[in-house]
């Protein structure tokens, strides 16, 4: 997608940036108008007011049309700055809201100095090239191996810094095949600029296809993150068949989750991800046994990057009570 | 030589200010040259990406703490405060000395973090970077940004205590010129926000040369904790480097107009409004960062707040032109360029504050166009104005006004056509910071670099006839604009203790309609 | 002009009170300066309240509860410093701030040995040394405690360095002439750095125990 040296914005290939490029070119149009209003006005005292033989003293100003005046152009700056906000925070609202109608395509996605490297939810990995179905939410799970980085992608009107040593998730929906970059929008070091990578976006029978031909080094997420889940025994507490010492992990993903201190947190990668690091820092309400030990240290990243994809796939599993 | 070493007199170390601040002035523009020629190419050919990588990063150290943040207070502040207070000096004189030689000591340090080879964190030394993947000369660098801060602090301490205790009989809080009101708002800012940084380099220096886990997310520190520390100071600092100039810019325009301020108090009260509202906007910088939802909100809402201060400023100064008599001299052309561009540059920061819209134009060019726009287009625009207003009254000359008159022009046609295009840059997807880019950015990219051509000429040229005038130029009088601060009021240049008899003020300072008459008359045949 | 007057004031009632002014600007960039490390503080604690748990009981609320105490007693002395520099009485005048030199090196002493204890049973802030794994541990709690007592001994340190050349200039300088402004001044830096040892008192050895 090359935009032409004189195209403002990039070809809009998502759901989201429609209404972004609305609200761009709104505040754009306001920033011109009162731009060349000012530089007008400053053209026009300037010639009008020239100073002049028999006028070489400005005259003096009336405080009442001062006051009424300042004071007008306050109450209107304020009106028009408060509507640019709430548009600005409605727009943003619908860009951190997950649409919730089908099941999204969970993308795992690690940045490292400097490449960007995916795992679809089947096992298939990718490195610098990400493909994906038109029409469908992609959730993506983001995390980096050593620098701040930024997943930006212009056509999507889409950016999220990749933290280290956070988990953040952000999605978007395409809307045309094509293919779209992706880079790095967050200083990154000697090689920054070229932290770039491709979205190819396919339609959705072509995605299926492109998935079922490619060689699957691995076994999907969940089923890897459950081998893990297994070696690493977290079942002898959390598994529902056994004597259940440990809060249940079916049906947990997204929902909100009661503490001990009374607040309450949605479930969702960050907090997960939280709790195998350092259980004792949010511990469920009702939950009365040992506080799990601590696995900081014992998983990297991308495990745990597949642990909570396995917890992500029991969302809509059964929990049995005990 | 020894005599200007050891000098105590606030016009001195002004001075001292203005050549110190000239060469990293120099320098910095040297190294933006550089970055433009490199970027009139897609690839990184001129210089390798982490050459580039050092030299952005130090047009930024440089321009940030050796340029703009000391440029309007260190020496036009250092220089006018006393004389517009109607005081023979700053409160403390030899405090005001010791901040030069700290600033040129912070100076020092961070040139020699350049020569022993560089640093290529950005200006912004955001971390784990910065604090343990980067191999460049952090710790000498931040140490060297580290001393500049405390100068910054010595020198808004004088100005604070000068302002509450210096004033001429008669000069009360509401007849203080507005450059005083902007000066008093900006060391506020110095004071209170320089510490933040201060602390946060010595953090920095502590986690990279000791090895203790602050910001570094592997050992236990958090890289989000380092951003909010560093914008509760960048942001404000911004604010340092645009309130002065706005002072500067509400001395011209009364002048200029032959008329007293539409709105004093409006004026006056909106540099203390900024003052305060900028130290609350700082997490406006990290609204892709992954801060909460609410907190974005929160301070996306401020942030259009701290706007309406600003565009009080811009309507009083469009009234106080309005039914004036406007003599377009070199300085208002300045004056009413910086209006211009503020507006732009401002305009385009309430873009980047609506919450949807700065998550596709954060990080990039946009940003870098938006804030060179009230840096370059404002701030430098206001400095030059206000040292073309005040060189008689420093240097007892005057300079080529016809020079003047091109140079202004060139300027602000050069701005226009070297950061126009980057707004474009931006908004079409571009990531700043980067050595090399796509194909499809070169057109606006060289556009870019040829506007930057013009901007450098705009910048040779009054360097070239300030310095013709020194030796050359007419006597300027005591009052060569017909001004009515009280600077004027004293010889050009003053004598050491500023005023044979200390003045008495019974009017407010701008009362043009009985001003003088100006002497420079003759220039605009 | 009287000559305990500088340029520009006017007489030395007007130049103490800009240098009352001047004093309390500074403490104010001072608290920010501090607020950082509070801030820090603040973060870690939330992060990581397991450190605190854990770590918070190595550190011997005992001996910092002397240490407190000397600092409280060093901050009466220079009250009676100011005092007496403003009634010029010399002698009395040189006795409390020697006094107040002797008690700020004595929590100095305390600190280092502290700092030495820590030291020994491998209680350091260093990531490397104390050979720790990855993510936050020891050296987490630790580098918080030695950066903010570290600062904190620094500004302690810089007011002795102050004091010591204040007890100079009264000890060559006769009764008559004595300037009360300097020693005011170093006054309310020094009580501002007393308080901060109030805040981080509590803030490092009993929040452990309170929790």
């Amino acid at each position: 997608m090359i935009a032409k040296p004189f195209d403002l914005l990039p070809a809009a290939a998502s759901t989201t940036s429609g209404a972004v490029d609305l609200l761009i070119i709104l505040v754009f149009s306001i920033i011109g108008a009162v731009s060349l209003g000012v530089l007008v006005a400053m053209v026009v005292f300037a010639v009008r007011y020239r100073r002049r033989p028999g006028h070489l003293t400005g005259a003096e100003h009336s405080s009442g049309v001062m006051w009424r005046t300042e004071l007008l152009w306050c109450g209107v700056t304020m009106v028009v700055f408060l509507g640019l906000f709430l548009l600005g925070a409605l727009g943003f609202g619908r860009i951190e809201q997950l649409p919730d109608d089908g099941e999204p395509l969970d993308i795992g996605v690690t940045a490292k100095r400097w490449m960007w490297s995916f795992q679809h939810p089947n096992g298939q990995r990718e490195l610098s090239r990400l493909h994906v179905p038109a029409g469908r939410v992609v959730r993506l799970h983001l995390t980096s191996e050593d620098v701040i980085h930024s997943f930006y992608v212009p056509a999507f009107r889409l950016k999220q810094d990749v933290v280290p040593g956070w988990l953040r998730t952000a999605w978007f929906r395409a809307t045309a095949p094509g293919t779209y970059a992706l880079a790095c929008a967050e200083y990154c070091g000697s090689e920054h600029a070229r932290m770039r990578a491709d979205i190819v976006v396919m339609e959705a029978h072509n995605y299926d296809r492109w998935l079922a031909q490619g060689d699957v080094d691995g076994p999907p997420l969940a089923a890897a993150g459950r081998r893990l889940f297994e070696r690493l025994d977290c079942g002898a507490c959390h598994e529902s068949h056994l004597r259940r010492r440990a809060p249940p992990l079916e049906g947990l993903y997204g929902r909100p989750v009661a503490l001990r201190d009374g607040s309450s947190v949605i479930a969702d990668d960050e907090y997960l991800r939280r709790s195998i690091l350092r259980p004792d820092a949010d511990v469920v309400a009702d939950y009365q046994g040992d506080v799990m030990p601590s696995y900081a240290g014992l998983v990297s990243d991308e495990e745990l990057l597949l642990l909570v994809a396995y917890i992500r796939s029991l969302a809509h599993a059964e929990g049995v009570s005990p | 030589m020894r005599s200007w070493l050891t000098t105590t007199d606030h016009k001195r170390i002004a001075l001292l200010y203005l050549g110190t601040m000239t060469l990293f002035f120099v320098l910095g523009g040297l190294i933006a040259t550089v970055i433009r020629l490199e970027l009139a190419t897609a690839a990184s050919d001129l210089v390798t990406a982490e050459t580039y990588n050092r030299l952005f990063t130090l047009h930024g150290v440089i321009m940030v703490w050796f340029f703009l943040i000391p440029s309007i207070p260190a020496f036009l502040g250092n220089y006018l405060l006393p004389l517009m207070l109607g005081a023979p000096d700053l409160a403390f004189p030899r405090l005001n000395l010791a901040s030069w030689y700290v600033f040129v000591a912070g100076g020092v340090l961070t040139l020699s973090a350049m020569i022993a080879g560089g640093i290529d964190t950005g200006w912004t030394f955001y971390t784990p970077y910065s604090t343990t993947f980067s191999d460049s000369h952090v710790v000498l660098a931040v140490l060297g940004v580290f001393l500049a801060g405390v100068s910054s602090v010595f020198t808004g301490l004088n100005f604070i205590v000068s302002t509450h205790r210096l004033r001429a009989p008669g000069q009360t809080w509401m007849r203080l010129p507005l450059f005083v009101w902007s000066l008093y708002a900006t060391s506020l800012i110095l004071v209170l926000a320089t510490p933040v940084l201060a602390m946060l380099l010595l953090l920095i220096a502590v986690e990279r040369g000791l090895q203790i886990g602050i910001f570094d997310p592997g050992v236990g520190g958090s890289p989000l904790l380092f951003q909010h520390f560093f914008w509760f100071y960048s942001h404000p600092a911004v604010y340092i480097m645009i309130l002065p100039g706005m002072g500067v810019v509400s001395e011209l325009i009364p002048c200029f107009s032959r008329s007293r301020p539409f709105g004093y108090g409006f004026i006056a009260a909106s540099s203390l409004a900024i003052a305060v509202f900028g130290f609350l906007v700082w997490g406006h910088h990290m609204f892709v960062a992954g801060q909460s939802y609410f907190a974005s909100v929160v301070f996306s809402f401020l942030s259009f707040a701290v706007a309406v201060p600003s565009g009080v400023k811009v309507f009083s100064w469009l009234g106080t032109m309005r039914r004036g008599a406007i003599w377009l001299t070199t300085p208002m052309i300045y004056a009413l360029g910086f209006v211009g561009l503020f507006t732009i540059g401002g305009g385009t920061g309430l873009a980047l504050a609506m919450l949807a819209v700065d998550v596709h134009l954060h990080d990039t060019y946009f940003v870098v166009a938006h804030f060179h726009t009230i840096m370059v287009g404002g701030m430098l625009m206001a400095y030059l104005g206000g040292l073309h207003f005040w060189w008689p009254k420093i240097s007892g000359r005057m300079y080529s006004e016809r020079w003047g008159r091109i140079a202004a022009y060139l300027l602000f046609v050069g701005f226009l056509l070297t950061f126009l295009p980057q707004f474009v840059l931006g908004t079409q997807g571009l990531p700043r910071r980067t050595a090399s880019y796509p194909e499809e950015y070169q057109f606006l990219q060289s556009l870019s670099s040829a506007g930057a051509t013009i901007l450098a000429l705009g910048y040779v040229l009054p360097g070239v006839y300030l310095l013709l005038s020194l030796v050359r130029g007419r006597p300027a009088g005591d009052n060569p604009w017909g001004a009515t601060g009280l600077e004027w009021h004293t010889t050009s240049p003053p004598p050491p203790h500023n005023f044979a008899v200390p003045p008495l003020v019974l009017v407010d300072p701008y009362d043009y309609p009985r001003a003088p008459q100006p002497t420079a008359e003759a220039l605009d045949a | 002009m009287p000559d305990d007057v500088r340029e520009p004031f006017a007489d030395s009632q007007h130049q103490r009170d800009a240098v009352a002014l001047g004093m309390w600007a500074f403490l104010g960039q001072e608290v920010l300066f501090f607020g950082v490390l509070f801030v820090f503080y603040t973060s870690l604690r939330v992060r990581h309240p397991e450190l605190f748990a854990a770590y918070g009981p190595r550190l011997d609320w005992r001996l910092a509860t002397i240490m407190t105490a000397t600092l409280l007693v060093s901050s009466f002395t220079m009250a009676l410093a100011v005092r007496f520099a403003f009634t010029r009485a010399r002698r009395a005048l040189l006795v409390a701030l020697a006094a107040t030199m002797a008690l700020g090196a004595a929590f100095l002493a305390m600190k280092l040995w502290e700092y030495a204890h820590h030291f020994a049973r491998g209680e350091t802030p260093f990531v490397d040394l104390a050979g720790n794994g990855p993510g936050p541990g020891p050296h987490s709690f630790f580098g918080l405690y030695f950066v903010l007592t570290g600062f904190h001994a620094l500004h302690v340190l810089g007011g002795l360095v102050v004091l010591a050349s204040l007890w100079l200039v009264a000890w060559r300088t006769p009764a008559a002439r004595l300037r009360a402004t300097p020693t005011m001044a170093v006054g309310l830096y020094w009580h501002f750095v007393d308080i901060v040892w109030l805040f981080l008192f509590p803030a490092l050895y009993l929040a452990a125990r309170l929790t």
